[in-house]
């Protein structure tokens, strides 16, 4: 990882504030290459899978087109993120849509079938899904995410879609970038995490992370913000920076 | 000859043309000439020699006559649609010197700078003293948006007429009987935000009353926080976080429910952060300010200090845009 100047002040600063407890002294996984999925991930996260589901169940946020067969004049755009796009598709066969990201990075269509996704850049070049899956959430039409790492502002992506039953497919496309939620490892397991030990991801978190930290000794479940503090030790078990209340 | 009772009745009637109509007067000559100005002025009697008492007109309307910038849409909850969810409206509302005639209540509502969209008829709802119209411009069947953006309307009122069967005085306030306004742009966050405090169930928090007292973390972009301030000496005041991206420099906004007070600091570098607070545009219920600062790459600690206010708890959309 590149250490900037404003990393090393962050850093100096999260030192020496990490005795008192709030402090965070970078990420355990800084380093993302651009515009790629991060590594690790296998499976898209609660908070981006819930965000798209409230544009899918929002009656406001539906749009409707119609997929073309193969791409043409007439090929509708679906590019306008958190919105629910009914797609129409040429019955019984595959339909083409029309997508070019606001942003560079990795784009997660959610989709209410399980169904064939294919994206071309503008050069004809199949860009390879970085990541599919099944999505289950509850009262959610949404039931598969891919995941595509798109670098090109300018220009469109071909989608291919379906064939799908029935002939529809709804699509809700969200950036992974914009739904990332911090997690803080917890090794004792006391519910609170470890500040200086974390991960920025719209991914479900690894195991034994969670969403709380200051815990300022992660190694013992006994010493967290919730503890009691016991007088008369050399323990700061309620992580407040004394050792007298 | 003598006549008999009741061809002397509808004598009477033709001549005096007035006496025995229980109908509402005939509607005058347009504004502008003197005839038939007065309500129960006999049109071809004595029209201008009595002191006449002027035709209902507005008093006011909402949009103001003339007005610009007026935001295009209003986003609500819509539970009994078929698709529950939130849609777009627009609500209009002009009010008169004096009660109205409730049967009629249909106005036209044109687009003056696109010509190609077809004049829009619609009913409005009147108060329950008559007075008031209001009118519910809803998106059109056919998609878009209720208003379009940037744009010069007239709302013609011309339909309407009052209690006695007059028609409106369009005169006064709006010169030619019909409402114009000019619509300003839209904002797609904020009606993107709008969203979320309609629809999200809020995230309930308690702020802490130090900075030191393990502030909750508000950082996630696309929720909706229900933040409660403890109490401070007869006000309410308190702390939450949020770190920074490692990657990227970031734009946070605050999308708030009423004005918050807020003060930011970069507790990572000890530097305080310019906080720009402002009024929103009236998009929708929930959101009426803004809260805006930036966020640099480093995974840096953000304080946020909220207060002091005369208002425990409060409600706010995260937003957090690459710049």
């Amino acid at each position: 990882m590149k250490m900037t100047m404003r990393n090393v002040w962050g850093a100096m600063f999260g030192l020496s504030l990490a005795a008192c407890g709030p402090a965070v002294e970078g990420e355990e996984n800084t380093q993302q290459q651009e515009q790629s999925l991060e590594a690790g991930c296998t499976q898209l996260g609660s908070t981006i899978t819930s965000h798209a589901c409230t544009h899918a169940n929002n009656g406001g946020d539906l749009v409707a087109v119609t997929a073309t067969s193969g791409l043409t004049s007439g090929t509708p755009d679906i590019s306008t993120a958190h919105k629910f796009y009914s797609v129409t598709l040429p019955a019984g066969a595959t339909g083409t849509v029309k997508y070019r990201p606001s942003l560079a990075g990795s784009w997660a269509f959610y989709l209410t079938k399980d169904i064939t996704v294919s994206v071309k850049d503008s050069a004809g070049n199949t860009v390879a899904s970085a990541l599919g899956h099944a999505v289950s959430a509850t009262g959610c039409a949404l039931v598969k995410a891919v995941v595509f790492d798109l670098t090109s502002t300018t220009t469109d992506y071909r989608v291919d879609l379906g064939s799908a039953t029935g002939d529809q497919v709804g699509v809700v496309l969200e950036r992974l970038e914009d739904s990332r939620v911090r997690y803080y490892q917890d090794a004792d397991g006391d519910a609170y995490g470890n500040s200086s030990v974390s991960k920025l991801t719209a991914c479900v978190p690894p195991s034994g992370y969670i969403t709380q930290r200051f815990d300022c000794n992660d190694t013992n479940a006994s010493i967290n913000p919730a503890a009691a503090e016991v007088l008369g030790n050399s323990v700061d078990e309620n992580c407040n920076g004394s050792l007298t209340n | 000859m003598r006549l008999s009772p009741v061809l002397a009745l509808l004598t009477a009637c033709t001549l005096s043309l007035v006496a025995c109509d229980s109908e509402p007067p005939s509607p005058p000559p347009p504004s502008g000439t003197d005839a038939g100005t007065e309500p129960g002025a006999d049109a071809g009697t004595d029209a201008g020699t009595e002191p006449q008492a002027p035709r209902t007109s507005v008093t006011s309307a909402q949009p103001a006559e003339g007005s610009q910038g007026l935001y295009p849409v209003e986003l609500y909850y819509d539970g009994a649609a078929s698709r529950p969810g939130v849609y777009l409206r627009k609500v209009l509302s002009v009010t008169f010197t004096g009660p109205m005639e409730p049967s009629l209540a249909q106005v036209t509502l044109s687009n003056r700078t696109d010509t190609s969209i077809e004049p829009r008829p619609l009913t409005g709802q009147w108060s329950s003293d008559r007075r008031t119209l209001t009118v519910t411009v809803p998106a059109p069947e056919e998609g878009g948006p209720p208003l379009e953006a940037s744009s010069l309307y007239a709302l013609d009122l011309t339909q309407l007429k009052d209690a006695t069967g007059y028609p409106l005085d369009g005169t006064p306030v709006l010169g030619d009987g019909k409402l114009d306004f000019t619509t300003g742009a839209r904002e797609a966050l904020l009606e993107h935000s709008c969203t979320h405090a309609l629809v999200n169930t809020a995230t309930a928090l308690d702020a802490a009353p130090t900075p030191f007292a393990f502030p909750p973390a508000t950082d996630t972009g696309h929720t909706r926080y229900r933040l409660t301030l403890p109490a401070s000496e007869g006000s309410f005041q308190g702390y939450s976080e949020l770190i920074s991206a490692p990657d990227v420099d970031e734009t946070v906004t605050l999308f708030l429910d009423r004005r918050v007070p807020l003060s930011v600091r970069n507790d990572t570098e000890g530097m305080d952060v310019p906080v720009e607070l402002l009024p929103t545009e009236p998009a929708c219920a929930g959101i009426t300010h803004r809260a805006r600062f930036s966020a640099t790459a480093g995974d840096l600690i953000y304080q946020l200090r909220y207060g002091p206010t005369d208002f425990a708890t409060f409600e706010f959309v995260l937003e957090r845009q690459t710049k």
